[in-house]
């Protein structure tokens, strides 16, 4: 509810600002993106130490579940960040952002590739 | 008076009775080595020996209290098996829940599939590392029972041949011992590792996201299928052809046999004949006693092996159809892939214990005449 409202106020005002001081517009539209984001992390912050639990313990220690949460943290994360680049007009760094965005979800799952490569390997 | 000559005639008698006694289980013991009997006894797999320490032929003849300790030692194993397999099965779901969750967060196509990618191969990883476990257990008994029935089934076919089934027992252990061989080696030598080959098709083509490795797998499952269930039907026919063809020349060799020494040697004949019946009936209690040592044996190999894969199998079937409600098709199709490996290492592991208790069976029924 909060942050819909947010999302709304941000919006009008972003609109109402943006013929006459697209700069403030631009502004606006960030601070309450960045508000919302920090209300989403707040709702989700319980529900990603629930997992951490969770998965502690079936005694997997986090190894298989906390990749996949940083992949779409990150995912989630490069999404904003580009919307709001291309907001702005930056197509180029939308694009470059996207791509940081990929490059580093593969990374935070690299352990997770090379035990995979390793386990098929060691099957053939 | 009288008393005192029943008394010495009792006395007269009595040593009679010892010897005969004597002899009965001196031919018993002597039937015992012949048939390699304690050979058998040493052979018996260490699954079984956990459960009933030193077994014997006697001990098999009288099967209640072995069965119990059985059916107590797989109740205490599969409460531990179903226990292990539930944790497995929460572990996966929770992932499930989570690459669902994470595919449903508002992202462009490209990040999506990346995660969507990773939440496969975590999930494979689980899968993977549970049922690369379970290929071993399987082939596992498959060398257990191959190793004990080549003690098993020499001794069960020498009981059954002096008990008369001279041509039909040495036919069955023949095609037994062949089949059990030739089956052992494909299953070790091509099955295994296309097992793993599987695998390896059902993680990468979900992982990947590639249909033609899904073909793939669905083409090794038929092959497999249909290699077990024929060679189940070629044994099953075989063994079943060999039993009535040599059965009946062997039961009217030893009709011919009896009455030939019974009519030629008029009075001694037919002492003969009866001594004859005498060995052939101990080489039959012999027999079944080595015929029910075999198969509780067989029992215990493969009682918690079985109980592993079968849970295994149900809980990944009821995963998949789970996961099919709220979750990615791919992930009830890679469980789906999974538990079909689980049916396939049932299936190879059950294919050679049929065809060993299909043989024992068979042996212990041989005609004797």
């Amino acid at each position: 509810m909060k942050a819909a409202l947010i999302c709304i106020v941000s919006a009008i005002f972003a609109v109402a600002l943006k013929k006459t001081v697209p700069d403030i517009a631009f502004g606006v539209q960030l601070v309450g993106t960045i508000v919302v984001i920090l209300l989403a992390f707040e709702v989700l912050s319980p529900i990603y130490s629930f997992l951490r639990e969770a998965a502690a313990l079936l005694g997997s220690s986090g190894m298989y579940v906390t990749p996949v949460l940083k992949a779409a943290l990150i995912g989630v994360l490069s999404c904003v960040g580009s919307a709001l680049c291309k907001d702005a007009g930056q197509s180029a760094l939308s694009v470059s952002l996207e791509v940081l965005g990929a490059a580093a979800a593969v990374y935070t799952a690299l352990p997770l590739l090379e035990m995979f490569v390793h386990t098929i390997g060691e099957m053939l | 008076m009288k008393r005192l000559a029943s008394l010495i005639a009792l006395a007269l008698l009595l040593p009679l009775f010892t010897v005969q006694a004597f002899a009965v289980t001196d031919i018993r013991a002597q039937q015992s080595d012949a048939y390699g009997v304690s050979e058998l006894e040493s052979a018996v797999p260490e699954e079984a020996y956990e459960i009933w320490g030193n077994v014997t032929v006697n001990d098999a003849a009288h099967p209640q209290s072995l069965l119990q300790s059985l059916w107590q030692n797989f109740s205490g194993s599969s409460t531990e098996l179903f226990s292990s397999a539930m944790h497995n099965a929460a572990e996966i779901l929770l992932l499930c829940f989570l690459v669902a969750a994470v595919q449903m967060m508002p992202m462009d196509g490209g990040q999506a599939k990346l995660c969507s990618i990773i939440g496969s191969v975590s999930l494979t990883l689980i899968c993977t590392r549970e049922t690369a476990a379970c290929v071993p257990l399987g082939f596992h008994t498959i060398e257990t029972l191959s190793s004990f029935s080549e003690k098993l089934l020499p001794a069960l076919c020498a009981a059954a041949t002096a008990g008369g089934a001279v041509t039909s027992a040495g036919a069955k252990y023949a095609v037994a011992s062949l089949a059990l061989d030739l089956l052992v080696s494909v299953m070790t030598n091509l099955i295994k590792p296309a097992l793993y080959l599987y695998i390896t098709a059902v993680a990468a083509g979900n992982v990947l996201q590639n249909d033609i490795l899904l073909s793939v797998t669905s083409l090794l499952k038929r092959i497999l299928r249909i290699f077990l269930i024929g060679t189940a039907v070629l044994f099953t026919g075989y063994l079943a052809l060999t039993g009535i063809l040599s059965g009946s020349v062997d039961a009217t060799a030893a009709k011919a046999a009896k009455t030939t020494i019974s009519t030629v040697l008029p009075v001694v004949g037919g002492i003969l004949s009866d001594a004859a019946d005498a060995v052939v009936s101990g080489a039959g209690i012999l027999r079944a006693g080595i015929g029910s040592l075999g198969v509780l044996c067989v029992l215990a190999v493969c009682v918690t092996p079985y109980a592993s894969l079968g849970i295994h199998y149900l809980i990944y079937q009821v995963m998949s159809g789970f996961t099919d409600a709220f979750s990615d098709k791919r992930i009830a199709a890679l469980l789906r892939g999974f538990s079909d490996i689980y049916a396939m290492l049932l299936g190879t592991a059950g294919t050679v214990t049929f065809v060993l208790f299909a043989s024992i069976v068979s042996l212990m029924r041989a005609v004797n005449g």
